[in-house]
């Protein structure tokens, strides 16, 4: 296993496409490939899109796994999650390579969510490193903003685009991007619920229960929030400081917003790594990340910020 | 404060054959379900699986979680813990953790 264990390490170009046409050029033989070498293939793509690969690999299409990006893990933290299942999962049972396509799903706002994809991406370089993956990343460069596509230049070691490939030279280490692009929130707004000076969790769960059902978030989704705030607030309370709480809606979206004056989590993959079976270790904020559907950890001067955004509906 | 503050929540009770959690298990639980948790592995009968009714059990954090998955890997080769009336955050916590993939954890949710 060690003389060939340095074979296998991630691949993760990214693909600037511009349009169906361009896609299927690449994604096809790419497919097809992944499928005589008797790789495992699996590619999240838009769903729109889907048919035509189906059509054009023919009866070759059920050896590989074709998934629509906008249903499945549509948010980056999950997705993290999913693909290293999916990958964990395929070695367990055999696979030697596995060939992954997966296209982010870019929403029109906010800058939050989009900035969060590019984080995921980044971290995808830490995460599935030591396995034999080749992950490409799918962005459709005439319809993306400039900014999604200099972030997938930032994000990946390679870039493929109209037949050509080349190693990106804007390559950022994954911990320094991570670093990088974590702008302090903003204050919370003065209308939002607050818990000065939590010392107590269980009186800050009641606080944050009650105001996210007041303000319509389904139970479910309350209950996950809560369980994730309560790993954020816990931490604080174990190493010292103490924390703060606000609440409120904004844009359709219930945020927590937890301010401690501890040391903080300087780790900035903290909660993209999956926990390992024997380390309980960093478990709470990967299940935190996995519960809300974005978890930003800004570390300050004096403490760190800690938001969760949830979806209302 | 903090961690020497009493909880309020968490209750256990020894049933046959093992032990009912109730309440809220946060930071201020985790020595006593760590006790009760070393206790019901210690009492239970040889060769036979560990049963904890959780059906009124209403929070659970991370290490709460870990607490009963570490409990279960102190049991012997044959034996498994049964999870009965997991509450639905649970269920949630072990899918992520992929507890539920987990040989000596049985865990069964409340159902409907």
């Amino acid at each position: 296993l060690s003389s060939t264990a340095n074979l296998h390490h991630l691949e993760h170009p990214a693909l600037l496409y511009r349009g169906l046409e361009d896609f299927l050029e690449v994604m096809v033989p790419d497919v097809r490939a992944g499928i005589d070498n008797d790789e495992t293939v699996f590619v999240a793509a838009r769903g729109d899109y889907l048919p035509a690969p189906r059509a054009e690999l023919n009866d070759r299409a059920e050896a590989a796994q074709l998934a629509d990006t906008f249903e499945w893990h549509p948010h980056p933290a999950s997705r993290l999650r999913a693909f290293h299942e999916f990958v964990w999962d395929e070695l367990e049972s055999g696979a030697g390579q596995i060939r992954l396509a997966g296209e982010p799903v870019w929403q029109p706002e906010p800058p939050e969510f989009i900035r969060e994809w590019q984080r995921y991406e980044s971290a995808l370089n830490a995460v599935l490193a030591p396995f034999p993956v080749s992950l490409m990343c799918l962005y459709d460069s005439a319809r993306l903003q400039p900014s999604i596509i200099d972030g997938a230049l930032r994000t990946h070691p390679t870039i493929h685009r109209s037949g050509t490939q080349g190693a990106s030279d804007d390559f950022e280490d994954p911990e320094e991007f991570l670093r990088r692009q974590n702008p302090s929130p903003p204050t919370p707004p003065a209308h939002a619920a607050s818990l000065p000076n939590v010392a107590d969790a269980q009186r800050s769960r009641r606080f944050l229960s009650e105001t996210a059902l007041r303000a319509g978030v389904p139970a479910d989704r309350a209950a996950d929030l809560n369980v994730a705030a309560n790993e954020v607030l816990t931490n604080a309370l174990v190493h010292g400081g103490g924390a703060s709480m606000w609440a409120w809606t904004e844009g359709g979206r219930f945020v927590c917003h937890i301010e401690d004056r501890g040391r903080g989590i300087t780790d900035p993959l903290a909660g993209y790594k999956p926990p390992s079976e024997h380390v309980a270790n960093g478990r709470g904020l990967w299940i935190a990340r996995q519960l809300v559907d974005l978890l930003q950890i800004v570390p300050g001067t004096t403490g760190t910020v800690v938001r969760l955004w949830i979806a209302k509906a | 404060m903090r961690l020497q503050q009493a909880n309020q929540g968490f209750k256990c009770m020894a049933i046959d054959p093992g032990m009912a959690l109730s309440g809220e298990v946060d930071l201020t639980a985790w020595a006593s379900v760590s006790r009760a948790l070393d206790r019901a592995v210690a009492d239970h009968a040889e060769g036979q699986d560990l049963v904890f009714d959780l059906g009124d059990l209403s929070f659970i954090d991370a290490h709460g979680v870990d607490l009963i998955a570490e409990a279960a890997h102190r049991l012997g080769p044959s034996e498994r813990l049964i999870l009965q009336d997991a509450p639905p955050i649970l269920m949630r916590i072990a899918r992520i953790l992929r507890l539920d993939r987990d040989p000596k954890l049985v865990i069964r949710g409340r159902g409907r």
